[in-house]
């Protein structure tokens, strides 16, 4: 059993330090992250609600930077890998097919895990910054963007020694940002309030980020099988689209049978309940559980229609 | 224990279709082909006659359309037959962000190499190949030359029995080919079994045991290389030690055997030239 699993453990491995390294990664998580810090601050999100609207936009950005993440990377991971022969030198010689997708979407997993972890932080970061309805917590966002920068000048060094800025930054940021994180509660406003001023309430949402993530990843697999990047970003958005509005367009008992079998996005969408006290960890089990089965029946889709796919 | 055959392919076609299943190219056609261990057989051929596609069916990434294809007697298919094969693809081998050290360490530890093991048998096909010195470096900024010997290095990892190698030696050097054409021959002689493709016919007839001639996917001559090129009822003389100037009498001395018979001053080919030229410069360029 553990040695069947062993494949799958190398080529998710290589998967995930190849798009790691990729530099439109560090581009993106750099944007990400940037824009993260910036949204707090924003005019037109000081009003009442000021913690809700800021909340509500960083769940957008952060669940549609995943997915670009994911996407970008099952394009690389997948799609360049099958075109560029190595794909076929590994099925010919020392892997079963169903162990390289396998392999991949454990790797694209493997991505996911920075970006959940920097999804996180900076969701409680950024409810700290928007914690009064009218003024900014500045300390707490000078804060941030001192560690954002040096990150980036860590990786910077790291890339002049010779190193994967990407993966440098990613390294960085995972570090710093959750020790930064810890050290708010020091910071004047926070003066010991500890955790007082984050807004726990918003975990479960984060919590849910992971499994529509990897939703994502199951779809953009099997796209990338077949296109290239483009075509698979733009087929993987026309899902996604899709799958947010699935409630509406499959209502009636007929929609609400083929509604089962499309991926849906709506469980996940727990983004207003934080507000009457935060979705239940319950209602995150089981979107997660959701998620999960709708992941693997994709994953069993693809590899069943790949498996005598020719390689030519 | 009869003496098995590594490689086995009898009538085998290649129809490709497009994507309504309709016939585009008939890539090969009605292929015979053995390789036994220890042998070192070549696929000659043009561009598109069809000697990627054969090996591509050799590894079970293409299906025949028509005949059989048996390595060590089992399908192509069967996990057993993976472990015992080496394939050296047309295309690149590495991953652009990896480097070649982490790019084989990778490879082999998918053949079920590791610790002590996995590095030395790294290390000596690094040696092997002539990558030593480029092995830290990624794969994304590697010539193309490189790119073939570490191609060359993941393919001798698992120490295989049969070796296919779609164009090994393209894009090298000429002193990489001839290191390459050794390395095949000391395979060969260890007893491996190869099956090499290529369009170089210098290299076909410096390497292969025996031959076939491919062009748009027909055979159009196959057999043991000696047998094809020899000539039985000509000879050639050489004298590296005789003057042009005294060309004639030797001409008019060898006319009453053979009407036809010709002289010319002795060239040496630029391969050998070329060889000698940088090894008197003492550039032992083995590592790329
Ligand atoms: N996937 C494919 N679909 C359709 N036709 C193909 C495909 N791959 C190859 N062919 C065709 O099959 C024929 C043989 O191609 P193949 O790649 O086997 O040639 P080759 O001998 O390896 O050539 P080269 O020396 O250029 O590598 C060519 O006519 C080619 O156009
Ligand atoms: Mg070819």
């Amino acid at each position: 059993m553990l040695a069947a699993l062993r494949p799958v453990r190398e080529v998710a491995l290589a998967a995930a330090r190849s798009a790691w390294r990729a530099p439109v990664h560090g581009v993106l998580l750099l944007l990400a992250l940037g824009l993260a810090g910036l949204l707090p601050l924003a005019d037109y999100l000081s009003f009442l609600e000021k913690r809700r609207l800021v909340a509500d936009s960083l769940q957008a950005l952060w669940l549609l930077s995943g997915l670009a993440a994911v996407g970008l990377g099952a394009c690389r991971t997948v799609g360049d890998e099958l075109r560029s022969g190595v794909c076929g030198l590994l099925v010919a010689t020392r892997l079963s097919r169903t162990s390289w997708l396998s392999g991949k979407l454990a790797g694209l997993a493997l991505l996911l895990l920075p970006w959940w972890l920097a999804a996180a932080v900076t969701q409680l970061w950024g409810s700290r910054l928007a914690f009064d309805d009218y003024r900014v917590d500045w300390p707490a966002a000078r804060l941030y963007w001192a560690l954002l920068l040096l990150a980036v000048l860590l990786a910077t060094w790291r890339a002049w020694r010779g190193h994967s800025f990407a993966a440098s930054l990613t390294a960085a940021v995972s570090l710093l940002l959750p020790l930064g994180l810890l050290a708010l509660g020091l910071l004047p406003r926070g003066a010991w309030s500890g955790g007082q001023l984050l807004d726990w309430r918003q975990l479960p949402a984060v919590a849910l980020y992971y499994p529509q993530w990897l939703l994502g990843a199951a779809v953009a697999l099997p796209l990338a099988l077949v296109g290239d990047a483009v075509p698979t970003l733009l087929a993987g958005a026309v899902v996604l689209a899709l799958g947010l509005t699935a409630d509406a367009l499959l209502s009636g008992p007929v929609g609400r049978s083929i509604g089962w079998l499309l991926p849906n996005w709506q469980p996940f969408q727990v983004g207003d309940q934080w507000v009457r006290g935060g979705a239940s960890w319950g209602l995150v089990q089981r979107a997660w559980l959701a998620g999960l089965a709708q992941t693997a029946a994709l994953w069993q889709l693809t590899v069943a229609a790949w498996a005598e796919h020719e390689l030519g | 224990m009869a003496v098995e055959r590594c490689l086995e392919a009898t009538g085998v076609s290649k129809q490709y279709t497009d994507f309504w299943g309709r016939p585009t190219v008939l890539a090969v056609e009605a292929l015979d082909l053995v390789v036994a261990p220890g042998e070192v057989v070549g696929l000659l051929g043009p561009n598109g006659s069809g000697k990627s596609t054969t090996v591509k069916m050799l590894v079970d990434l293409l299906r025949p359309s028509r005949g059989s294809i048996r390595l060590f007697g089992r399908s192509p298919r069967d996990p057993l037959v993976k472990a015992r094969l080496g394939y050296l693809p047309e295309e690149s081998c590495g991953y652009p962000y990896l480097t070649g050290l982490e790019t084989l360490h990778f490879y082999g530890r998918l053949q079920g190499l590791d610790g002590s093991r996995l590095t030395a048998r790294v290390a000596t096909v690094l040696d092997e190949v002539g990558l030593r010195a480029g092995r830290e470096r990624r794969v994304g900024q590697y010539s193309k030359g490189m790119q073939r010997r570490l191609g060359l290095a993941q393919a001798l990892l698992g120490q295989p029995a049969l070796l296919l190698l779609d164009e090994p030696t393209s894009g090298l050097d000429p002193l990489g080919r001839r290191d390459v054409k050794a390395l095949i021959r000391r395979l060969a002689a260890a007893g491996s079994a190869v099956l090499l493709s290529s369009h170089l016919l210098a290299e076909v007839e410096d390497v292969c045991d025996r031959l076939l001639i491919l062009h748009r996917g027909r055979t159009l001559a196959s057999g043991a290389v000696g047998d094809l090129l020899r000539q039985p009822q000509g000879l050639r003389a050489t004298l590296p030690q005789l003057a042009p100037e005294r060309a004639a009498e030797l001409l008019a001395a060898i006319r009453p055997l053979d009407e036809a018979a010709t002289t010319e001053p002795l060239i040496s080919r630029l391969e050998a030239y070329f060889l000698a030229v940088v090894a008197a410069a003492g550039a032992e360029g083995r590592d790329a």
